[in-house]
């Protein structure tokens, strides 16, 4: 890993945290969702700090250089990410689809006592 | 002393068979009004609701344990009430402590926790270890003991309804009780017994339960740090 990449992960992790919590003291984004994003800053600050063994494991599993390894690591975090940020829409969309008919439902319930 | 109207906030969700031994459990042990929250429930917690007149609020979507609380919240801040009790739905709390409670309230505590160690020792359970995980954390981040961080069995004073009524980020978890105790709010504990659950599934599962540990210390270690005092 050359020093510029380090500098580079360890500058962006740390722009994200204090976004991220900078987003939380707003009150615009939930304490549950914010966990992943600062879980990836640490790991991305870990990789920087500790150079070696990502060499190490970038090695033992058959990569050319570390700076793939690091690429190719975070590509799969954020995959999973978003495949879990794809459920939570689809069940997301399913309770507001829910609560939209559940309100027209009382609401003609309501206007049918009126009458 | 001017009486203090307390609400017992109930969440409940898949509570058919333990919620009516709960709420005789209430009513025979105390005179407080209670709010029964059903937070969607899939078998038949609401017929049983309504059946028995039970005074309750159903939320027609599953949204979790924080929402429905909240929900408890939103109505006891709206009708003015001066303490909020949350109460577990499944019979693992006892209704005959909740005087005990109160009273610490009343003698101008903020925030009262039923607490199940605070005269007894936890045992080595997974479950205990990670109690004794947050209450350490708790420690480290605020200077407070606090014996049971995550008991369910907590009552609020009208300080802090306001704020569990109506902010973001303010689940009924430990790291809401790190935030406040940061805020210099006071918290007391009260020596409790809890039962068994008896019927019905909890809240958590196994697998959901290391992401709650992992969630929390993240919360109380860095999160609470930077929020707002």
């Amino acid at each position: 890993m050359t020093v510029l990449l380090q500098f580079m992960l360890i500058l962006f992790s740390i722009l994200n945290l204090v976004y991220t919590i900078y987003q939380i003291r707003k009150s615009k984004l939930n304490i549950d969702d914010a966990i992943f994003t600062i879980c990836f800053s640490f790991i991305l600050i870990l990789m920087s700090v500790f150079p070696g063994a990502v060499t190490l494991v970038s090695n033992a599993l058959g990569f050319y250089s570390a700076s793939n390894f690091v690429l190719v690591f975070i590509v799969f975090l954020l995959i999973i990410q978003i495949l879990k940020l794809q459920t939570k829409i689809s069940l997301m969309n399913e309770k507001l689809k829910t609560l939209n008919q559940v309100y027209a439902l009382d609401d003609f319930e309501k206007r049918k006592g009126k009458k | 002393m001017k009486k203090l109207k307390v609400l017992v906030v109930i969440p409940c969700y898949n509570e058919e068979e333990n919620i009516k031994r709960v709420i005789k459990d209430i009513t025979d042990h105390t005179d407080y009004d209670y709010l029964i929250v059903n937070d969607g429930s899939k078998d038949h917690t609401l017929d049983v609701l309504k059946e028995n007149h039970f005074s309750y609020l159903s939320l027609p979507v599953n949204y979790g344990l924080a929402s429905a609380v909240q929900a408890g919240f939103k109505y006891a801040y709206q009708h003015d009430y001066d303490v909020v009790i949350q109460f577990d739905g499944d019979g693992q709390h006892q209704a005959k402590y909740l005087k005990d409670l109160v009273l610490e309230i009343a003698n101008g505590n903020d925030i009262v926790i039923g607490s199940r160690f605070v005269y007894k020792k936890k045992d080595f359970s997974l479950r205990m270890i990670g109690n004794r995980l947050l209450n350490g954390f708790i420690f480290l981040s605020t200077g407070k003991h606090i014996s049971d961080s995550t008991s369910g069995f907590r009552a609020y004073s009208k300080r802090v309804i306001p704020e569990f009524a109506m902010e973001m980020n303010y689940p009924p978890e430990p790291d809401s009780i790190a935030y406040l105790l940061k805020r210099k709010f006071s918290v007391k504990e009260v020596q409790v017994e809890m039962l068994e659950r008896t019927a019905g599934t909890s809240y958590l599962t196994s697998f959901k339960s290391i992401e709650y540990m992992l969630k929390m210390i993240i919360s109380i270690l860095i999160i609470q740090q930077f929020r707002r005092r």
